[in-house]
């Protein structure tokens, strides 16, 4: 009697399931890796501007989501305008622990503390006057070189490009 | 000998794959349809604001734009919207003094959105040196502000 050879399946990798999870990983992490960039709120209704640079982050700036005197976020976090100076204070302070390198950088004078505004196209001139008098009572001096002006001095504004015209 | 005849394979559509397929590009636009409107940032300086504290403070070459709302922005005494003041901004670039600051200041209840357009006219007309005038404590806990001049 003639014993039938036993086949062995060889193994083989299946391209098409492949594709599909590949394809689904990246658009799993383009699109949350753009919330992660720069810990900005999505559900912010940002005023909206021709003029503008591209939107950039720098290591020094903090995003502040402002929707008005009273909601403030940072990194997720709500707090009210007048709990900013300390946190900015803390933000700051912190430097010298997680990035010693951007810490010296500002001590040296070659890099200035900045705060990024997002603020909701709905608040109030008021809700920004108060925002600017935190900005201005905030005390930084510590951290910067023996001269400096206290406050922060340098805001940047956020805004949604305006599309078509 | 009978031979057999060959059997041809009618092409079909396969329902799986291409619902897949759908799925996946309806969740790629889906997701990136949000995103579509860019964010920018427009830099200010605002190195004045100690200043520019008080009320009355006047600075050299200053240019206030009292902003009451997008379209009744108030400059040397005449009003524009957010168009005609960006066209009115744009004089002053063309004068040689490039040493123009404006002062932007509004009223307590104006809107951020006019805010960040006087901005804008001052950013398209290229003059950066741009200070906010707060309100003072008086103001912004209410009191009597001017009445916005009629356009």
């Amino acid at each position: 009697m003639k014993i039938k050879r036993r086949t062995v399946k060889r193994g083989r990798i299946e391209i098409i399931p492949l594709i599909d999870t590949i394809v689904i990983l990246l658009i799993f992490y383009m699109t949350f890796s753009r919330f992660a960039e720069a810990q900005r709120e999505a559900a912010l209704k940002l005023p909206e501007s021709r003029a503008g640079d591209e939107f950039k982050k720098l290591p020094q700036q903090v995003i502040v989501n402002m929707h008005s005197s009273e909601h403030v976020s940072i990194g997720g976090v709500k707090y009210k305008v007048a709990e900013l100076p300390n946190i900015i204070r803390n933000y700051y302070a912190n430097l010298g622990r997680t990035d010693p390198l951007l810490a010296k950088k500002l001590k040296d004078g070659d890099v200035k503390p900045s705060i990024i505004l997002r603020g909701s196209r709905d608040m109030a001139y008021k809700d920004l006057s108060d925002f600017m008098k935190v900005c201005a009572k905030t005390d930084l001096r510590e951290f910067l070189p023996a001269g400096s002006p206290p406050g922060v001095t340098e805001v940047t504004f956020t805004a949604d490009e305006i599309r078509g015209k | 000998m009978k031979l057999k005849r060959r059997i041809t394979k009618r092409g079909r559509i396969e329902i799986i794959p291409l619902i897949d397929t759908i799925l996946i590009l309806l969740i790629f636009y889906m997701s990136f349809s949000s995103f579509e409107a860019k964010e920018k940032r427009i830099d200010a300086k605002i190195p004045l604001i100690s200043k520019t504290m008080s009320p009355g403070t006047k600075f050299e070459l200053d240019l206030t734009l009292h902003v009451y709302s997008q379209s009744n922005i108030l400059v040397n005494g005449a009003s524009y919207d957010s168009e005609g003041l960006r066209e009115q901004m744009k004089l002053f670039t063309t004068t040689p003094d490039q040493g123009v600051t404006v002062v932007i200041e509004g009223e307590p209840d104006t809107k951020y959105q006019a805010i960040i357009s006087a901005l804008d006219a001052c950013a398209q007309a290229k003059l950066t040196k741009v200070a906010f005038r707060p309100l003072s404590d008086k103001s912004a806990a209410g009191a009597a502000a001017p009445a916005a001049p009629a356009r």
